[in-house]
């Protein structure tokens, strides 16, 4: 079945995983600009980041039919040095016009802090201005109730914000509902072991239905498999949803979310070619 | 729903099981920890009073501590006992609820603590 990693951390993984992941059926992917593990000394860095998600990465997954997408923004983790984060922001405009390019993220809060905070609402001012879509980073563990809701009030007291331009990551049991209820898109992200399984996802998905929701895989440099999306579609059919039920979220869900960016259509229209 | 409770229930029986019996088993390395760790401390202090007679375990806080029985004072400990009696209620809503417990607290007031400015 044909479906599209809607978050995914490429430049983790190796050509091999590409190969892995166009057998499965995937199509296309979008990859957020994350942490790398260690905060990076200098703007230049981050250049270099820029460079390889909008060059680099996208050539890689051409090789195997797959459509490459990316985000950008400096991540939370390393949002507790405003004033890197502050040089950061001011470089990004460079790259928003490469082709690949959809819009800031993944932005969000790791520790809820009030630097993460002000950090957060520098780059979302940025995508006002540039009139860029954007996708959210909930904090993991403890921290992701409490950060989630910080999210969701900062986005919903800025009247410029439409929240169906606005993918919410990482959600689980207890912070999908008022994502979806404040009109926003929400992601489930996926991870073999401590998060959320395909097994949740699934009852997510019977849960909430699907509108507005779509399922990711992360597959970052930590422990995490990047054919997740493929397990969740056979435990969706193993437990007897019907096709239309499981492409709506692997496919038709994040395609009719990219859409909104001009960039995206293109794309896609040569992929159903 | 596609599949009936009796269906999920049999499917998902193995599951259920494997991951409760995981607990167990963290729960009982808790315990032979902490056991041992008693009795170690018992032994050292017979060594030091010679008076043969183990020390209760709840007789300081520090006894206590040495002798491992404080991890069953250890929030986190609280947080898995108060997670089992969700568990075992008989109200719905449990993976959620769960998550609350072992989540951090929301204070709406946050923005004006922060002192972040308003839109
Ligand atoms: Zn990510």
């Amino acid at each position: 079945m044909d479906y599209i990693d809607p978050h995914i951390h490429m430049v983790s993984r190796t050509t091999d995983d590409y190969e892995t992941l166009a057998k499965m059926g995937c199509v296309a992917m979008s990859e957020p600009a994350f942490w790398a593990g260690f905060d990076r000394g200098s703007v230049e860095s981050f250049r270099d980041y820029f460079r390889q998600l909008t060059d680099f990465e996208p050539k890689r997954a051409a090789q195997y039919g797959i459509r490459h997408y990316t985000w950008l923004c400096i991540n939370a983790k390393e949002a507790e040095n405003v004033s890197l984060s502050r040089e950061v922001i001011a470089m990004i405009p460079e790259f928003l016009d490469a082709p690949n390019v959809l819009g800031i993220g993944e932005i969000g809060l790791n520790k809820n802090t009030r630097n993460e905070a002000t950090i957060f609402l520098e780059h979302v001012e940025l995508a006002v201005k540039y009139n860029q879509q954007i996708l959210i980073h909930t904090p993991h563990l403890e921290d992701k109730y409490q950060g989630t809701r910080m999210i969701l009030d900062m986005l919903t007291q800025d009247s410029r914000i439409d929240p169906s331009r606005v993918l919410v990551d990482h959600v689980e049991e207890h912070t999908i509902r008022e994502v979806l209820d404040r009109g926003f898109w929400a992601g489930m992200t996926m991870y073999p072991i401590s998060k959320c399984t395909p097994q949740r996802a699934a009852d997510m998905i019977e849960t909430y239905g699907t509108e507005r929701l779509m399922a990711n895989s992360a597959g970052d440099w930590g422990p995490s498999k990047p054919t997740a999306i493929p397990d969740l579609i056979l435990e969706l059919k193993q437990r007897g949803h019907p096709r239309a039920l499981i492409e709506k979220i692997v496919y038709q869900n994040p395609n009719q979310f990219f859409q909104q960016s001009q960039k995206w259509k293109s794309i896609v229209d040569e992929v159903n070619r | 729903m596609v599949r009936s409770p009796q269906q999920i229930l049999q499917n998902d029986y193995l599951i259920a099981r494997a991951k409760i019996i995981e607990v167990a088993a963290v729960l009982d390395r808790i315990d032979r920890a902490a056991a041992s760790s008693a009795e170690a401390h018992a032994k050292q202090s017979t060594l030091n009073t010679g008076s043969g007679v183990p020390p209760r375990s709840d007789a300081s806080p520090e006894a206590s501590a040495s002798s491992g029985n404080a991890v069953y004072s250890d929030p986190s400990y609280q947080k898995i006992q108060n997670a089992i009696a969700i568990l075992s209620d008989r109200l719905p809503d449990k993976t959620r609820r769960i998550q609350e417990l072992l989540s951090r607290p929301y204070t709406p007031d946050w923005m004006q603590q922060f002192q972040l400015p308003a839109n």
